[in-house]
């Protein structure tokens, strides 16, 4: 598990996933591809810990999901945001907002001295 | 709807398993097929989609963590664990299940006692609003009985109770088809069960008009589990006469279930009214002057109990009844202030167990703590020894928390283990104590000990919270070993080594201080103990029968009591087994006493001289008690109401009035001049801890009394003369009920039952305290022998002799003694001082008994760590050096 790829950092998955369904809804390899093609390949979701993540933002009440087909006709399970789920996006927003702010301040800071 | 979600996949288990396959196969087949679609062979697409996505098992299985029948799961499996792990160790296991069900169960016997006597509430509605009046002078206690028109005044005049009523506990004579049978009643005034708001369960109650008419009407109420036991529960009982006291008495109605009277220590059988009081005390009561006695504002013998309006709490109240109290009670005493205490137990709630009780409660606490600090410092040896076992479950990828949870569980089970046998324990100990307090207890006791849900409670709370005190280091510690260093095979190295063993230091210094001040604690009661039973009472009380007869129950009337007396006891007297035999108004060591007033002409007077304590005694008091008459004589057959009066009295009242001079022949002033005719030796009177004081016996045919305590010495076993006694009795009056048979031997040492009940668990939980301390010091050092066998074999092989090692582990056993007796005598010294109260003739901080309780921990410390120093001289070098 300790391999050097990419990983997205804990606690910013919920925002990515949230982000993307906000954006309408997705199957669950739908949000792993759309992640990784908006961020152009920077960002990798290692592709199965997707799904228990998923399992609990559902169980916070942020998103549901159904059962539907995909475009391929195969049985799919679909997640959309619910209201609570996008008032949990604003505010994790703009905690991210905070903190990379913070963090540029930092490295200009270092870079400065 | 987090919760909405967990519980709708809890109904339906199957679904989440094959929703979660469902999903997790489309997405491999979305990946397999985008790869071949950008040109991947099958296999190398299958082999790329496996590769992103990770393991999916495990992915299910921390999806899955979230729900509550996963997590009932996987406690299932977890208690599954603890107990394959507890019966792999069954060494470990019965200690901690016994150590620790030994220290529940102390703590739940002694607790149903706490609950039994101080927690417990009179069971009428609203029992927090009853409170008991007393009387004080310069904040101490003068009295808590007071006179009739006292108590009514008080009752009609005020508005801050709803009712306030005195009562007397008389002894009832109860006579059905020639067959004498003793009761508990109680003669009470007309607010009685108005303030106590009891309800009938038939018939009606006493009323103000049946109890306060100048004469009262003959009727009773009787409790409700007397009309079960004693009249089968037939309704027939209202209207029903009953013979009491050979005076027919009609019951009006039956108390409801549960009710016992306004004390919680004693059950009292029937209401009788306070103006029928002359049919139960007798003797002078029963006709004339006496008879009116009831009402006279000079005569103090009602206990008093009022319920407080809702609202107004006690000091409110307090406040308002002073002034009208110091008016009513005017001219006696300036000085009194009269004060409400809590009645929410009834009438004297100060049991002669109460103090006792806490003190073992604080006691059992310590004892627990102390197997729980036992039972943490062998988790922490056994978490060691598993080391292995966890750093490999942690690199395979079990969790942390994991970990710490299936420990807890361990604990748990221990602990509910334990908790379970301690309860059957209690069971034991409860009514073990029980039987043993009731030897001889005449009357029923309405003091309820049992395991009610309170106590059960308490017991598995008390479970629970050991296994969190016990069991939550220990887990912490032992869920963090360094995974490398125990997979490598070095163990001893890693910081739950030195960390565990630190801290089995600190718990073992605890211990043995917690025992320290347990056993010093359990030396003064011992000797409290025996500075009771060693102390000079001044009579022997040994081979003396006592018995409690009164003539006035069989309806004798005042001549015919000491004609009927007088026979008996020239009956007995000629019994050969009887030795010698007499009466006495007031038994010795009973706790009851007559305090009368007089005056000493030439004596100037002291606040302390007004009153002192009397005995009414009949001829042979003095030899039937082997007490020295130290000059004049005894009281004879011609000291009777015609003759001059006339009295004995002892020593210190001779000191104290009449220093240095001869009494014979002086008189003092009472109702009319009492001639001194004899000097006794100084004996104890009403308490075994009571300072001697002056007391003045007066002949008993000179005064007016009824019931008298029969006193007999016998020439051999007293046991054996009992029947001849009773025989004797019998042919003078075979309706005379006899009451309170006892050796007045056995009555003494019930009287500080106690004390012995106190010194016999201090000793026993001391005990059980420095076993549990001997336990851990032995285990702490085996398992640092254990630890470095190869450093011993070292020294060994480079020439270090037996001595040096023993030294090696003889230096740790001592500093840890000595570190925990240095934190064990400051706090046994400030502890002990809040058992002031109940030692007796030693200091709280007595010396001797602490070093002797020093003495013991460093022998207890070093028998401990003996057998495990001996093992360690007899490492074989070699062996020991190729064993890892």
């Amino acid at each position: 598990m300790g391999k050097s790829n990419p990983d997205i950092l804990q606690g910013t998955l919920d925002l990515l996933v949230l982000k993307t369904l906000a954006r309408g809804p997705q199957h669950g390899y739908g949000i792993a591809n759309t992640i990784q093609r908006i961020s152009a390949e920077a960002l990798r979701v290692e592709e199965g810990s997707l799904y228990p993540a998923l399992h609990r933002i559902e169980q916070e009440g942020w998103i549901r999901s159904e059962w539907g087909v995909s475009e391929k006709n195969r049985r799919a399970k679909f997640y959309s945001i619910t209201a609570a789920g996008r008032r949990q996006l604003a505010r994790e927003e703009k905690q991210w907002d905070k903190l990379t702010a913070a963090v540029a301040t930092v490295l200009r800071f270092s870079e400065g001295s | 709807m987090k919760w909405l979600g967990r519980l709708r996949i809890m109904f339906r288990p199957d679904r989440l398993g094959a929703d979660l396959d469902d999903e997790l196969r489309f997405h491999l087949e979305e990946r397999v097929d985008e790869n071949i679609a950008a040109g991947m062979s099958d296999e190398e697409a299958r082999r790329d989609a496996r590769l992103r996505f990770g393991n999916p098992t495990l992915l299910k299985e921390s999806a899955r963590e979230n729900d509550i029948l996963v997590w009932l799961e996987t406690a299932a499996q977890d208690l599954r664990y603890a107990w394959r792990g507890l019966r792999r160790s069954p060494g470990f296991a019965a200690t901690a299940i016994i150590s620790l069900g030994l220290g529940i169960g102390a703590n739940t016997a002694i607790f149903s006692f706490v609950n039994a006597l101080l927690l417990k509430h009179l069971p009428v509605p609203e029992p927090a609003r009853l409170v008991q009046l007393a009387e004080y002078e310069n904040a101490q206690l003068t009295n808590s009985v007071f006179p009739y028109p006292f108590l009514a005044e008080l009752d009609k005049s005020n508005r801050t109770f709803d009712g306030l009523f005195g009562r007397f506990p008389v002894r009832v004579n109860l006579t059905s088809d020639g067959v004498a049978e003793p009761l508990n009643g109680e003669v009470v005034t007309g607010s009685y069960f108005k303030t106590l708001e009891v309800k009938p369960a038939l018939g009606r109650l006493l009323t103000e008009e049946d109890v306060d008419a100048a004469v009262g009407s003959p009727v009773c109420v009787i409790s409700y589990s007397m009309w079960q036991e004693r009249f089968g529960g037939n309704p027939d009982i209202v209207g029903r006469k009953l013979l009491l006291n050979a005076h027919s008495y009609t019951v009006v109605g039956v108390t409801e279930k549960g009710f016992y009277g306004p004390q919680l220590q004693s059950r009292i059988d029937m209401q009788l009214p306070v103006s029928r009081m002359g049919d139960f005390m007798g003797g002078f009561f029963s006709t004339g002057e006496g008879g009116a006695m009831w009402k006279s504002p000079d005569f103090r013998w009602l206990q008093p109990l009022a319920r407080l309006k809702p609202g107004i709490s006690a000091s409110q109240a307090q406040a308002m009844i002073e002034p009208l109290a110091r008016a009513t009670i005017a001219g006696k005493n300036e000085k009194a202030t009269f004060r409400l205490k809590d009645g929410s137990q009834g009438i004297n709630n100060g049991s002669d167990f109460s103090k006792p009780v806490i003190v073992l409660m604080a006691i059992v606490s310590l004892v627990l703590l102390i197997a729980c600090a036992n039972l943490a410092s062998l988790l922490l040896a056994r978490a060691n020894a598993r080391a292995k076992e966890f750093a490999v479950r942690l690199s395979l990828g079990a969790s942390r928390w994991r970990l710490v949870r299936q420990l807890m569980v361990e604990s748990l089970v221990i602990a509910c283990s334990g908790g379970l046998f301690g309860l059957l324990l209690a069971l034991w100990i409860v009514y073990t104590l029980l039987a043993y307090l009731n030897v001889g207890v005449a009357g029923g006791s309405s003091l309820q000990v049992g395991l009610d849900p309170l106590v059960i409670g308490f017991s598995i709370l008390l479970s629970l919270f050991t296994a969190v005190l016990f069991g939550l280091a220990p887990a912490w510690q032992s869920a963090r070993p360094e995974i490398v260093p125990e997979l490598k095979g070095s163990p001893g190295r890693t910081q739950l080594g030195l960390g565990g063993v630190r801290i089995r230091r600190f718990l073992i210094v605890f211990q043995i201080a917690l025992s320290l001040m347990i056993l010093f604690a359990a030396g003064l009661l011992t000797r409290t103990l025996r500075s009771l039973k060693t102390i000079d009472l001044g009579f022997d009380p040994a081979r003396v029968i006592a018995l409690n007869v009164d003539p006035a129950m069989n309806g004798h009337r005042q001549d015919e009591i000491e004609r009927v007396l007088d026979e008996i006891l020239s009956r007995l007297r000629a019994q050969p087994r009887i030795a010698a035999a007499s009466l006495a108004v007031v038994a010795p060591l009973e706790g009851s006493a007559i305090a009368l007033g007089f005056e000493v002409p030439g004596h100037i007077k002291r606040s302390s001289d007004v009153q002192t304590n009397f005995n009414m005694i009949s001829p042979d008091y003095f030899k039937t008690l082997n007490q020295a008459l130290l000059a004049g004589r005894d009281f004879t057959n011609r000291d009777v109401k015609k003759a001059p009066v006339v009295a004995i009295v002892n020593k210190l009242f001779v000191d104290q009035y009449m220093p240095g001079q001869n009494p014979i022949g002086r008189s003092f002033k009472m109702t009319s001049d009492v001639e001194i005719v004899g000097v006794a030796s100084d004996a104890r009177y009403q308490d075994l801890r009571e300072t001697p004081c002056p007391l003045v016996y007066l002949a008993a045919k000179q005064t007016s009394n009824s019931g008298y305590t029969l006193l007999i010495r016998t020439r051999l076993e007293s046991s054996k003369a009992i029947a001849d006694v009773r025989d004797a009795i019998r042919s003078v009056d075979p309706r005379l009920p006899i009451f309170r048979v006892r050796e007045l031997q056995d009555q003494i040492d019930q009287g500080i039952s106690p004390e012995r009940v106190l010194s016999f668990l201090s000793t026993l939980f001391s005990a059980l305290a420095t076993l549990l301390c001997g336990i851990g010091i032995y285990g702490l050092i085996a398992y640092a022998v254990s630890r470095r066998t190869r450093e011993i074999g070292l020294r060994f092989a480079l020439g270090a002799q037996k001595i040096d090692v023993a030294n090696l582990f003889l230096r740790e056993s001592v500093l840890l003694v000595a570190a925990g007796i240095a934190a064990g005598v400051p706090l046994a010294l400030v502890s002990t001082r809040v058992m002031k109260s109940v030692l007796y003739g030693v200091r709280p901080d007595d010396p001797l008994t602490l070093w002797l309780t020093i003495a013991i921990f460093i022998v207890a410390g070093l028998l401990a760590s003996l057998l495990p120093i001996m093992k360690a001289a007899r490492i074989e070098p070699l062996q020991a050096l190729r064993e890892e």
